[in-house]
């Protein structure tokens, strides 16, 4: 694992830096339509003075840049790690803007689930699917 | 509803699973007519993609009739008979606006993952893991689409369905590593691999306007297709060295567009295969890259080579130095379907794209793990297994 950190950056420090660094999406809608007047989205809105926004015009047509940095307490008020909230409140800002739903992947059509050391790993890794990586 | 199941390395099974709802607004209900075995399933079966789970449903390609619509679907209707890309795309973020449509931002719910595995996530699929989000595959009797609006295409009146199963996946597939190849008129491409996804690049290639075309394997029953059903040369890497004779090909030069649709389960004659097969059998490497390899070192100067096989790790041995000092371009891509399935369906409705003869063994769903077997093996001249729900 300490290899692989410094390569891919991905897996990160449990470090109050990284809590509060700006963590950034794209959207593929102009600054009118993500922040009307001014306006926060709704699900950024409910964090209240947990985080700090900055949402500005992305270069060439890549849309909105929506950055969000948490400056609340270690803990989110449901006791989540306050990362986690950021990259699913910006994921749900993202869909709910493009698409106009954030997509489930559950209920789905599946076979009998054996509980094997690798099929615990997988439904972990699934299970926390918005929590980690690159944001 | 009866599905094939992945229950482990090497096994499938044929279960009773729960019938798919609509779950968000914009998904579609597809009643699977045909569905087909893909060779990147292969990788799935021999355990090389790391994110399967027991009790996945697999399969990506297929042709359907829908069957129920959610609230947002405007442009598909109940009873459409439609082919499904593959790769699910929403049409509405900057990946699927700017035609790269297997990049989609909005649906690969387990977006985490691959942003751990690869910096950055592409796209759901259909029945191809968890890091491609876990979707239910197409080898069942009913499948969700979601954005069904984007994904879902109307088959032309005309175009059987053995034929515009292969526009799900296999074509479309061709054709990305074909078009974003950079294929142009007079070129000579050669192509690695003489499955359905090769074959379909050779006839995209031959479409653009490519001067010769050249598709190297080794079963004898595919390069028989790909000379009498798609009109290529072909190259057995069993009995000729394909470097020189390549180079023999284009005039000394090397092929100007480089097209690899083999992955990372190539075989090979060369003693590489060897060393890739010790440290792939032995989880030293995650994928083998013999064919690639073969490719950078076939290309011509300033040419192009493009993966259309799936690769998920890392490799070892790659040639950088050939890459750099050869000036070469090297892309890849997962088919951006949704750009060139319409193209594809009119072609195959003028008989320009066809492809009923990949499906050389047609069964029922319920035999399944035999019709795997049989397209693993290759076995009684296999090319690829079609099941009927």
């Amino acid at each position: 694992m300490a290899i692989v950190r410094p390569i891919y950056g991905a897996l990160r420090q449990n470090s109050a830096e990284d809590i509060g660094r700006w963590r950034t999406l794209t959207i593929d809608r102009p600054i009118e339509e993500i922040s009307p007047g001014g306006e926060m989205p709704a699900a950024l809105a409910a964090l209240g003075s947990n985080i700090e926004i900055d949402i500005h015009s992305a270069p060439g047509n890549w849309g909105t840049e929506v950055a969000v940095r948490w400056v609340g307490p270690k803990k989110a008020a449901d006791g989540d790690d306050p990362r986690v909230v950021v990259r699913r409140v910006l994921r749900e800002v993202k869909q709910l803007a493009e698409v106009g739903e954030v997509l489930q992947g559950q209920p789905r059509s599946e076979g009998k689930r054996p509980a094997t050391p690798t099929g615990r790993m997988v439904d972990r890794a699934e299970k926390n699917s918005d929590k980690g990586a690159v944001l | 509803m009866k599905a094939v199941c992945w229950t482990g390395v090497n096994k499938l099974e044929v279960q009773e699973v729960a019938e798919p709802t609509i779950v968000n607004s914009h998904d579609a209900i597809v009643k699977v007519l045909l569905t087909t075995t893909c060779g990147s399933d292969l990788h799935l079966l021999s355990g090389y993609i790391p994110t399967m789970r027991g009790g996945d449903v697999i399969g990506h390609e297929f042709i359907g009739e829908i069957v129920e619509v959610g609230s947002s679907v405007t442009n598909r209707r109940v009873g459409d008979r439609v082919t499904v890309c593959s790769f699910i795309s929403c049409g509405q973020c900057s990946y699927c606006k700017g035609g790269l449509w297997s990049l989609c931002d909005n649906s690969n719910p387990n977006w985490a993952i691959p942003e751990a595995m690869w910096g950055g996530a592409p796209g759901g699929c259909y029945g191809y893991s968890h890091a491609m989000g876990g979707w239910a595959g197409s080898h069942a009797e009913y499948i969700r689409v979601p954005y069904a609006d984007q994904g879902a295409f109307p088959v032309p009146d005309g175009v059987s369905n053995e034929r515009a199963l292969f526009a799900s996946d296999a074509a479309p597939t061709g054709w990305t590593g074909a078009d974003l190849g950079g294929v142009s008129p007079g070129d000579v491409v050669a192509v690695w691999g003489a499955g359905g996804v090769g074959q379909m690049a050779a006839r995209a290639a031959m479409l653009l306007g490519a001067e010769r075309v050249v598709v190297i394997d080794r079963f004898a029953e595919r390069l028989r297709q790909v000379t009498e059903k798609i009109g290529a040369e072909t190259l057995d890497y069993s009995t000729t060295e394909v470097l020189p004779a390549l180079r023999e090909l284009s005039g000394g030069r090397g092929p100007d567009v480089c097209i690899e649709a083999v992955g990372m389960e190539a075989h090979s004659t060369r003693a590489d295969y060897v060393y890739d097969q010790v440290k792939h059998q032995l989880r030293m490497q995650t994928d083998r890259p013999t064919a690639v390899r073969e490719a950078v070192m076939a290309c011509r100067k300033g040419g192009s080579v493009f993966l259309l096989g799936v690769f998920g790790g890392l490799v070892d041995k790659f040639p950088l130095g050939a890459l750099m000092n050869k000036s070469l371009t090297l892309r890849g891509a997962q088919q951006h379907g949704h750009r060139y399935i319409p193209m594809i369906l009119d072609r195959m409705a003028r008989d320009e794209i066809t492809t009923e003869h990949l499906a050389t063994h047609t069964m029922p769903l319920s035999e399944a793990p035999q019709g795997y077997a049989m397209f693993k093996e290759k076995s009684d001249g296999c090319v690829r297994s079609v099941f009927v729900p």
